[in-house]
């Protein structure tokens, strides 16, 4: 009885929080997930300095070593960049942006591939066809590459980045969803509430819908970190996000350039708390994978 | 006179898969065979008149979840029409037709994959009036425990998911929502099979308790005859896709009018007296995709002509009250109730 109520009875999200807090080692990686996450809401409150403000950067403390004071006062606990903004505070809101553009592409991503995966188990025929055709297109193609043309052709910015991610990524979701709605689909309750006279809709988002929902998270997990890791890759390469708000992968990028001269904190420093961040994102992808779906493959 | 609650005309429905480009592509090039079509109902004419309960009886893979489905309307016929109470039901409009979806339920057979796992009884059973505006929110705790109490549940239970219970009352759970849209018609199909065998009798009560208590309708879809013959009033009896013989359920029991129906009928000795076997029949069933010609239990059948194989034999009356498929059929029926008057006569003496 026991053993029954915890395969079907509870809710998919308990089951992936008790299957994060079972094992120690996703426990730690979601805790650290979650530090962060809420380093990043309120970096403007606990940053020691607001690195955009530009009254607030006094450009004599350009290129200080980590531990290095301010003539006020203030500890650089991770040095300076060369314009004398502190880089604990700079990572702040760079972590800020990054897991802002990762998590609204994904979430976006997760949307579209969702209704597009069901449209195609449900319906059937010519609109499977077109989509999966159009699935296959996309997941044949390298992330980045894609990315990358996509933003040589529109230009920069924030939102055509986001846009770029989720074009790349709604294909996963797609998939992932189309399979699990199939196996649904085939079940009698679907049946029986098209004998009830329930509407599509209804059927797709009522019923279908939750019972495709632990591959969703799964997914959706991985993927946010996997938008965090291609957007950092797009702004090393300088054609991610504008200057004006850089993420962490702009922070690298910056301090890669005088890595060579030795100044190595500005770019190690955002270079761990982006590896820290999508290893953590993705060991309690993986462990989410475990619990939910086993047999789940990417 | 009367009209039926349902007629279905000359109902036929095949079954082609579709190809997808890559395989039309294999097909162009030869590497792969088209895909062959199904005749899951060829021409099948059915009636059922209100208040009855038929039985449907024929080996798996016949049509009689087919049939079944094309009369809820949950599938169109390829051919033929479905009459509700004398309308087509092809040229209902919205509104009638939907009605008249409601109007006829099916009970599945699987107990697990019937009830969505998500979802809280009250919402399995509550959510269809809901939706159609049958009853209102407010109404609707009352609503649902009264459907659940009707099945023989406690409204307590409202609240649970559907694992949390047993088979046989996850059966229930199945029935109450059908009976929550007022349905005149029900479509039990296999709808005891998976369940074990105490239970079975129990469902089978509350079956025939729910068609007495809201005068209902029942066809009751079945590969096993003890329990068609425990439940109509009159059977239909399919093979591969067509009707092979109806008649009322003591007339088609006693006395069959269709070598498949003797062959099914035939019964393997049990030491209990009061169950009753059937023998499977030998030879294989031949493939819906390939059916043979004529008559399509000829390959199968004991007292096949050279005829059979040409000539498909109608359903047609052989009795009073009585349909056949079969060229030999007033032969068989009268080898029949001569077989079944020794019969009796051994079991008087
Ligand atoms: N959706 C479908 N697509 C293709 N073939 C089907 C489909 N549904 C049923 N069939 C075929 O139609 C025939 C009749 O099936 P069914 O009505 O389920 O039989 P029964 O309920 O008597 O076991 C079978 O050969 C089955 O394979
Ligand atoms: S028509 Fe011929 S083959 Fe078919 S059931 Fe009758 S006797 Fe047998
Ligand atoms: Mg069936």
């Amino acid at each position: 009885m026991s053993a029954k109520r915890v395969i079907g009875g509870e809710s998919t999200v308990g089951r992936a929080l008790r299957g994060i807090a079972a094992s120690r080692k996703a426990s730690f990686a979601g805790a650290i997930c979650l530090i962060l996450i809420l380093a990043a809401i309120s970096a403007p409150v606990i940053a020691p300095q607001d690195p955009y403000d530009l009254t607030e950067i006094d450009f004599f403390d350009s290129r200080l070593p980590p531990w290095s004071e301010s003539r006020d006062g203030l500890i650089y606990v991770l040095g300076t960049d060369t314009q004398g903004r502190d880089m604990f505070s700079a990572m702040l809101y760079g972590l800020r942006t990054s897991l802002a553009v990762g998590v609204t592409a994904g979430v976006l991503a997760l949307l579209i591939g969702t209704a597009l995966g069901l449209v195609a188990a449900y319906l059937g025929g010519r609109w499977d066809n077109f989509i999966m055709r159009f699935v296959d297109l996309m997941l044949g193609f390298p992330t980045i590459l894609v990315a990358l043309m996509i933003l040589v052709i529109f230009g920069q910015g924030t939102w055509k980045v986001i846009l770029a991610l989720v074009f790349v990524q709604w294909a996963y979701f797609a998939r992932a969803v189309r399979g699990t709605a199939l196996v649904e689909a085939a079940k009698d309750y679907v049946e029986a509430a098209r004998c009830l006279g329930l509407s599509t809709s209804r059927i797709l988002f009522g019923h279908l819908l939750p019972n495709c929902l632990p591959p969703l998270i799964v997914i959706g997990t991985i993927q946010v970190a996997s938008a965090i890791a291609a957007e950092a890759t797009l702004s090393f390469l300088g054609i991610g996000l504008p200057i004006t708000e850089p993420s962490l992968g702009l922070l690298i990028a910056n301090g890669y350039q005088v890595l060579l001269a030795g100044l190595y904190w500005m770019s190690i420093y955002p270079g761990l708390l982006l590896l820290v961040l999508v290893f953590s994102i993705n060991i309690v992808g993986d462990r989410l994978r475990e619990v939910l779906n086993p047999r789940l493959a990417t | 006179m009367t009209v039926s609650l349902i007629h279905a005309k000359d109902v036929s429905k095949r079954f082609t898969r579709t190809s997808d480009l890559a395989e039309r592509a294999a097909i162009w090039l030869g590497a792969m065979k088209p895909p062959g079509t199904v005749h899951a109902l060829d021409r099948v004419t059915l009636t059922i008149e209100k208040g009855e309960v038929v039985g449907l009886a024929g080996e798996s893979g016949c049509g009689k979840s087919t049939l079944g489905r094309v009369i809820a309307g949950l599938l169109p016929p390829s051919d033929g029409t479905v009459e509700w109470q004398g309308e087509d039901v092809a040229k209902l409009s919205r509104a009638e037709a939907r009605r008249m979806r409601l109007a006829t339920q099916i009970i599945f057979q699987d107990p697990m994959s019937s009830l969505n796992p998500r979802l809280r009884v009250q919402n399995i059973i509550g959510e269809a009036p809901l939706f159609h505006g049958l009853i209102k929110r407010a109404q609707a705790r009352r609503y649902v425990a009264e459907l659940l109490e009707r099945v023989g549940l406690d409204p307590d239970h409202a609240t649970r998911y559907p694992h949390q219970f047993s088979g046989g009352q996850r059966q229930r759970i199945g029935i109450a929502r059908a009976l929550a849209v007022n349905p005149e018609l029900l479509i039990c199909d296999e709808s005891i099979a998976a369940l074990d065998v105490s239970i079975q009798a129990q469902i089978l009560n509350l079956f025939m308790g729910l068609r007495r208590e809201l005068d209902l309708t029942l066809l009751f879809i079945s590969h096993d005859l003890s329990v068609i013959r425990h439940i109509s009033d009159r059977v239909v009896v399919m093979y591969l896709g067509r009707v092979v013989e109806t008649a009322a359920t003591d007339l088609l029991f006693d006395a069959p009018a269709h070598p498949y129906t003797r062959a099914l009928l035939d019964e393997v000795p049990t030491i209990d007296r009061r169950a009753r076997r059937f023998a499977p029949i030998e030879g294989e069933i031949p493939s819906p995709i390939a059916p043979p010609t004529g008559c399509h239990f000829h390959p199968r059948c004991r007292y096949a002509e050279p005829l059979c194989a040409k000539a498909v034999p109608d359903l047609r009356p052989v009795a009073a009250g009585r349909l056949s498929a079969c060229h030999l059929a007033e032969d068989i029926l009268s080898a029949s109730a001569t077989k079944h008057g020794e019969r009796s006569c051994a079991s008087a003496r």
